[in-house]
C-alpha cells in the first residue's frame, strides 16, 4: 500500500494568495481565508475533473495546514478505492495512482461507508486506521487524519483526505467545515464533468446524423448545431452560433417566399411543431438552392419554451427527380391529350353522321370511350404529380352541390349496367360551396364510379347530400365487396389499390381516392369511409358551405 | 355577313378536326399553324373570334398574343385551347377570354365558340376597357 504515484508537474497553483496569508490564525481572518479560497475556485472551469481535484487538494493543504492532502474514489465494485491525486505541501507536487483494498483493509472501507466524517486525531491507536499502520501510515510518517465524504448523485463518490505528518493531531471544527466545503466543491465539478462528458457524447451521436440539426434560442438566435448544420451554414452563410438566422430565403412548394416568421425554426419558437415540410432554402451568398425536408419542435422547460430544435434532410436530388418525373408527366399528358382530342373529336363526328351500319357505330363508340378513358388517365397522372409538388391550381367558384349531383345521378340512372340508383338528395335549399367544379365533380364520379366497380350488376347504390350548418355532406353507400379491414388504412394512399390480386381487381391506377382525398383537403374539406368486408362501403365527404358570394 | 373564326393550331390533324367540327356553325373558317402565320392571316382578314393553341412551333400562343394587342386596336376575342394543367391559369396568362381543354367534346367547342363570338352588330372593342385574364370556362 506504500503510495506508488508519480509525480506531476504543477498545471496551476491557488497557492500564491494563500500563503501570503499563512500567519493569520484567528477564526475569522481564517473564515475569511477560506471564502477567498473557495470564490477562487468557483471562477475555474468545474468541468474540468482533474484541476478541479488539483486545486480543491492544494487549498485544503493551505487551509488546514496539512501536509498531505488527497482525494480518493470508489471502485465501482466498492471493493476499493483509489487516489484521484495527492498534493504534498512541503513538496509542492501532486501523486496519483495509490489503491486501498478492500481485502487489505476492511475496517478502514468501511467506516469510510459508514461515518460521516472520519475524523482521526491519532490514526496510530484508532480502530479505524489501524489496518494502515504498516503500509501506509508509518512509511508516510503520518499521525493523524481525516476523511469528509464526497457524494456524487445521491452516493458517497469517494472521499478528502487530510492527513497531518508527525505526531497526533486534534482535528479543529474549521478544518473539518474546510473539508467539508471543499468535498462539496469536488462533487459539484463531478456532476458539472459528467454533464459535459454527456454533452460531448451526445454532440457525437448528433455529429453522426448527416441531416441538419439546429437549435435555436428562445431569442431565436441559433445556439447549437450538428456538424452537418455548421458545415452547410458556414458554406452558405455568414451565420455564427449565437447570431440570428441570416442570408438564407426560404420558400416552400408553391414557390412562395415565406416570411420569417413562418420559418419551422419560428414557429417551432412560438410552440408549433413542424413535420416534413419540403422548403426550398436559397443561400443570397453562394445563390445555391437547396430543398430541405424540415422538421421542427419546441424545447419545454419547466413548463415554458426554452428554444427550438430544428433538423433538415437534403433532399435535393429526390425533388429534381420529382420534378423531372412531373415535367415528364405533364410532357406525356400534353403530347396525349392533342391525339386523343382527334381520336376523340373523329369519333363523336362520325358518331353524329347518319347512316352509320350497326356494327361501325358500335366500334366508333368504343373508340370514343376508350378515348375518354386515356384523357381521365392522362389527367389523372398530370394532378398526382402537381399535388405532390404542391403545384394544383384550384379554380374556385360557387355553385350548387345538389344540382350538380342531381346531374350525376341523372346520369348514373340512365346507364344500363343495373345498378340501382337510390337519391338520398334532402337539400330544402341549394347547397352552395366555393370549389373546383370540375375537380369536386370528379371527386363523386370516381365515388360513383368506385360503388359500380366494386359491387354486384344489381345491387343498389344510394347518392346522399346532407346540408349542415356549416358544411355539406355527401355519401356514396354500396352494397359490394367492401374493403378488407388490413387495407383500410392505405385506401388513400397514391397508387394504391385494395384488390389487386384478387378476383376482384378491375385495374385502375389507384389514385381516385388519393386525389379525392388531397382535392378535397385544399377545399377545407374531408374525406372518409367505412367498409365492411362482403358487405359494402360508404364513403363520405365533407365540403365547407360558402359563407357569402366571394 | 359571314362571321369568321381564326383555328391557330400546329397539329395538322387537330386543325382539320375542329374545321370539321365547327362546319354546321357556316362560319368563314381560317386556319394558321403558328402565332406567326396567324398575325399574317390577321392582318388580310380581321377575324371575328380567334381559337387559340398555345404551345406552338415559330411564334407560341404567349408571344402570338403580345404581338397582336400591341399591333391591333381592336384585336379578336381569343379562346385558348391548351392541354395544361390548368387552362384556366393559361387563359389569364395571356388575358384571353374563354378556355377549352384538351381534349374536348365537339359539343364543348361549339358551346365555347357560341359563347364567345360577337354577336354580328357589335363594333369592335376596345379592349383597354376589358379586365386582362377574365377567361372563363367553355362549356
Amino acid at each position: 500500500m506504500q503510495p506508488q504515484g508519480h509525480p506531476r508537474r504543477r498545471r496551476r497553483s491557488n497557492l500564491g494568495s494563500f500563503e501570503a496569508n499563512s500567519a493569520l490564525d484567528a477564526p475569522l481572518q481564517r473564515a475569511e481565508e477560506r471564502e477567498r479560497a473557495l470564490l477562487a475556485l468557483l471562477q475555474a472551469d468545474p468541468s474540468d475533473r482533474r484541476a478541479a481535484i488539483e486545486s480543491v487538494t492544494e487549498a485544503l493543504a493551505v487551509l488546514v495546514r496539512a501536509e498531505r492532502t488527497s482525494v480518493w474514489r470508489f471502485t465501482p465494485e466498492r471493493d476499493a478505492i483509489v487516489c484521484e491525486n495527492t498534493f504534498l505541501l512541503e513538496e509542492l507536487r501532486h501523486l496519483s495512482g495509490q489503491t486501498i483494498r478492500a481485502a487489505d483493509c476492511p475496517r478502514y472501507l468501511a467506516a469510510l461507508e459508514r461515518t460521516l466524517v472520519l475524523r482521526v486525531d491519532d490514526a496510530l491507536n484508532h480502530s479505524d486506521t489501524e489496518e494502515l499502520h504498516a503500509e501506509y501510515l508509518v512509511p508516510l510518517g503520518i499521525g493523524a487524519m481525516m476523511d469528509v465524504p464526497i457524494w456524487n448523485s445521491g452516493r458517497l463518490w469517494g472521499v478528502l483526505c487530510c492527513e497531518h505528518v508527525g505526531g497526533p493531531r486534534t482535528w479543529t471544527r474549521h478544518d473539518e467545515e474546510t473539508a467539508c466545503k471543499l468535498a462539496s466543491h469536488i462533487a459539484l465539478s463531478l456532476q458539472a464533468s459528467e454533464r459535459a462528458a454527456a454533452e460531448a457524447r451526445w454532440q457525437v451521436v448528433i455529429d453522426a446524423i448527416p441531416e441538419l440539426v439546429a437549435e435555436i434560442d428562445a431569442d431565436g438566435r441559433w445556439i447549437k448545431a450538428n456538424a452537418a448544420a455548421k458545415r452547410a451554414l458556414a458554406e452558405e452563410t455568414d451565420m455564427v452560433v449565437g447570431g440570428r438566422f441570416t442570408g438564407l430565403e426560404l420558400k416552400d412548394l408553391a414557390g412562395r417566399v415565406l416570411d420569417a416568421s413562418e420559418w419551422p425554426g419560428e414557429r417551432a419558437r412560438h410552440g408549433a411543431s413542424v413535420r416534413s415540410e419540403l422548403i426550398e432554402m436559397r443561400s443570397l451568398r453562394t445563390e445555391r438552392r437547396r430543398w430541405f425536408r424540415v422538421s421542427a419542435a419546441p424545447v419545454i422547460v419547466g413548463g415554458a419554451i426554452a428554444s427550438a430544435v430544428v433538423t433538415c434532410a437534403d433532399v435535393t436530388d429526390e425533388v429534381h427527380l420529382e420534378h423531372l418525373k412531373r415535367d415528364l408527366l405533364a410532357a406525356l399528358a400534353h403530347e396525349l391529350r392533342t391525339p386523343t382530342t382527334i381520336v376523340k373529336g373523329h369519333a363523336q363526328h362520325l358518331l353524329r353522321g347518319e347512316g352509320l351500319a350497326a356494327d361501325v357505330a358500335s366500334a366508333v363508340s368504343t373508340v370514343e370511350r376508350a378515348a375518354d378513358r386515356l384523357a381521365r388517365l392522362t389527367g389523372d397522372l398530370v394532378d398526382v404529380s402537381a399535388i405532390t409538388l404542391g403545384r394544383i391550381i384550384l379554380s374556385c367558384e360557387l355553385f350548387d352541390l345538389g344540382a350538380l349531383l342531381a346531374s350525376h345521378l341523372a346520369r348514373a340512372s340512365e346507364s344500363k349496367d343495373g345498378h340501382r340508383f337510390i337519391s338520398g338528395v334532402i337539400a330544402s335549399a341549394p347547397a352552395l360551396v366555393y370549389a373546383d367544379r370540375l375537380r369536386t365533380d370528379q371527386v363523386i364520379a370516381r365515388l360513383i364510379d368506385n360503388a359500380k366497380r366494386f359491387s354486384p350488376p344489381d345491387s343498389p347504390i344510394e347518392v346522399a347530400l346532407a346540408v349542415k350548418p356549416d358544411h355539406v355532406l355527401v355519401s356514396v353507400r354500396d352494397e359490394g365487396i367492401g374493403i378488407p379491414s388490413d387495407k383500410q388504412p392505405h385506401v388513400f394512399e397514391a397508387f394504391f389499390r385494395a384488390h389487386v390480386g384478387t378476383p376482384y381487381d378491375v385495374g385502375g391506377l389507384g389514385i381516385g381516392l388519393f386525389l379525392a382525398r388531397e382535392v378535397l383537403a385544399r377545399h377545407g374539406g374531408a374525406i372518409w369511409f367505412e367498409s365492411v368486408e362482403g358487405r359494402g362501403s360508404t364513403f363520405t365527404l365533407r365540403l365547407p358551405l360558402a359563407r357569402a358570394a366571394p | 355577313m359571314t362571321q369568321s373564326i381564326l383555328v391557330v393550331e400546329d397539329d395538322a390533324d387537330l386543325r382539320a378536326l375542329v374545321v370539321m367540327m365547327l362546319s354546321p356553325l357556316g362560319l368563314d373558317i381560317k386556319t394558321a399553324a403558328n402565332g406567326a402565320e396567324a398575325l399574317t392571316s390577321i392582318r388580310g382578314s380581321h377575324p371575328d373570334l380567334v381559337l387559340l393553341d398555345m404551345k406552338m412551333p415559330v411564334m407560341d400562343g404567349w408571344r402570338f398574343a403580345e404581338a397582336l394587342r400591341e399591333t391591333d386596336a381592336a384585336p379578336p376575342p381569343i379562346v385558348v385551347m391548351t392541354a395544361a394543367e390548368s387552362p384556366a391559369q393559361r387563359a389569364t396568362e395571356i388575358g384571353a377570354d374563354g378556355w377549352l381543354a384538351k381534349p374536348f367534346d365537339v359539343e364543348d367547342l361549339l358551346r365555347c365558340v357560341r359563347r364567345h363570338m360577337p354577336a354580328e352588330d357589335s363594333t369592335p372593342r376596345d379592349v383597354s376597357a376589358l379586365p386582362r385574364g377574365s377567361g372563363s370556362r367553355c362549356p
